[in-house]
């Protein structure tokens, strides 16, 4: 655990394997965490969630390569009958680009230029972590 | 895989062996008999060798399966040594062909000429990528309309008997997010539409066009506007890359070349018929197979991990933490763990979500720290999706 959200920052406590945590906050990639009387920061990607109790999972179509449909997991897809009336309503709730732009000035999001990053950018199989490919 | 060979072998006699009866000009009843039962034949032998040919896959591909679906904890420590070396044999040889990449580079650019000529191909090629990055996909251009269209027809399958959920205020909410992250890509004009549906399931989708879904389900499951605008923005580049195209071309493709070949044999050689629909239905089967498991998981999963990549950047660019797509998916991965933990399997060490994040981490990792920072806006997240959580308590 460090002091503050950065690489050469100063540890403050040492976390064990497994240890629960309290999330605080999040900044980029680090996560504020509190461990008993401690707090400080980690990697937000050495974190792991519990496991929420309240959502029920339900599988029925996978969305596939045939259907042409792609979701965020390949879990999941609602399937059943179809209905138009339902579809018809999509339209009343789109929103106008404009409403959108005024939307984020509103909310102080403003718009940057970047590139995408391209497999060749980051995907050397020699540059990947050790334990990449473990378990 | 060369999975048309043998239909091609067909395709071509048809083509070749059929007009060849006609356009002479004076071939006797006989002659005309013995090139059509020579046509007959060779479309016989060519649809045993396609069947052989399947039988022989159909058999490597339970094989594979079964390995993959042996449980992890099965594998003896020498097969575990096993493929740790096969790994870091992979991992040496990618290295070698690097270098060896590098110096060829280094070689060519010596001449300055030809360093120029290097330096422009890279450019335009950023350039091209810049204004449509679906890259070799836009070759399955339809046109934004007939996108749109498209997708439209693929709605009524992906909603079946879900109803939108009534809250106008949510909807718009979730609209406005989405759209504001659509203007940021390449594909400003499309019609973007963002439907939130009332599903306990923790999922979101796209199809062609831009309509994107997503559901009650996910929308309490993330804790903050830039997780939202993550997962918005990885469904946002499915529709940019154009990724659902490629599917719909090649079936769309494969269905005409079979229907001009049946015509053409219609009219030509009717006795040829039978044979003809019975290498249809096997390159039918055979599709089919191929779509199927483990043959068709590789490329789809290359582009869930660019999707991911480049909805981290989409929301990056709307102003938000690249950051919010990774904590939705460890939000993800925690969801999907009590699933997972039951059919962890040899060769896939890693559920899905690890692997991405995993994925996502080194890709956001080759930026700097102040490129991927941004605004959470939790609170006003958890403001405006209070009350979904309020009636899920």
């Amino acid at each position: 655990m460090l002091d503050r959200p950065a690489n050469g920052a100063r540890p403050v406590a040492k976390l064990a394997k497994q240890q629960p945590l309290e999330i605080l906050g999040r900044n980029g990639s680090w996560a504020r965490v509190k461990a008993g009387s401690a707090s400080g920061w980690v990697r937000l990607l050495d974190v792991r969630f519990n496991a929420p109790s309240n959502v029920a999972p339900v599988a029925r179509i996978k969305p596939s390569a045939d259907n042409g449909i792609r979701g965020f997991s390949e879990e999941d897809l609602l399937g059943g009958t179809q209905d138009r009336g339902e579809i018809d309503k999509l339209k009343l709730y789109g929103v106008p680009v404009k409403d959108a732009v005024s939307f984020a000035r509103a909310s102080g999001l403003s718009a940057r230029q970047q590139d995408y990053i391209e497999p060749g950018d980051y995907l050397s199989m020699d540059e990947l972590p050790e334990d990449f490919f473990d378990e | 895989m060369n999975r048309h060979s043998s239909a091609e072998f067909a395709i071509l006699l048809a083509i070749v062996a059929m007009p060849a009866c006609m356009v002479s000009p004076g071939p006797s009843q006989e002659q005309l008999r013995a090139q059509q039962e020579y046509a007959n034949e060779r479309m016989r032998e060519a649809t045993e060798m396609m069947e052989s040919q399947m039988q022989d896959m159909q058999k490597q591909m339970e094989q594979a399966q079964a390995e993959q679906q042996r449980p992890a904890a099965s594998l003896t420590p020498e097969e575990k040594q096993q493929r740790a070396e096969q790994w870091r044999a992979a991992r040496e040889q990618m290295k070698a062909a690097k270098l060896q990449d590098e110096a060829m580079n280094a070689e060519i650019r010596k001449d300055p000429r030809m360093a120029r000529a290097m330096d422009e191909s890279d450019r335009e090629h950023r350039e091209a990528m810049r204004k449509d990055p679906s890259g070799m996909y836009s070759q399955f251009n339809l046109g934004d309309k007939e996108e749109a269209a498209l997708g439209l027809e693929m709605v009524p399958m992906l909603m079946g008997r879900q109803k939108l959920v009534g809250d106008a205020a949510l909807q718009q909410y979730v609209n406005k997010v989405g759209r504001w992250i659509a203007q940021q890509s390449e594909r400003p004009g499309l019609p973007w539409q963002f439907a939130f549906i009332d599903s306990d399931a923790v999922n979101a989708f796209a199809v062609p066009g831009g309509y994107i879904f997503i559901t009650r389900g996910m929308l309490v499951l993330l804790e903050g506007e830039s997780e939202l605008a993550g997962v918005l923005g990885h469904e946002i580049s499915h529709v940019v890359r154009k990724h659902h195209l490629r599917w719909v071309y090649m079936n769309k493709q494969m269905q005409s070349s079979m229907q001009q070949t049946q015509e053409a044999i219609r009219k030509y050689n009717p006795s040829m018929l039978p044979q003809m629909q019975r290498m249809d239905q096997l390159m039918q089967k055979q599709a089919a197979f191929l779509n199927s498991g483990p043959m068709r998981s590789t490329l789809s999963q290359s582009e869930e991990m660019q999707a991911d990549t480049d909805g981290a950047t989409l929301a990056w660019r709307a102003g938000y933490d690249a950051y919010g797509l990774v904590s939705a998916l460890q939000r993800f991965e925690a969801y999907q763990r009590p699933r997972y933990a039951a059919q962890q399997t040899a060769l896939q060490d890693h559920p899905e979500p690890v692997r991405r994040l995993k994925m996502l981490d080194v890709a956001l990792r080759s930026r700097a720290e102040k490129d991927t920072l941004g605004e959470g806006a939790t609170e006003r997240y958890l403001e405006a999706t209070r009350s979904l959580r309020e009636r899920g308590s």
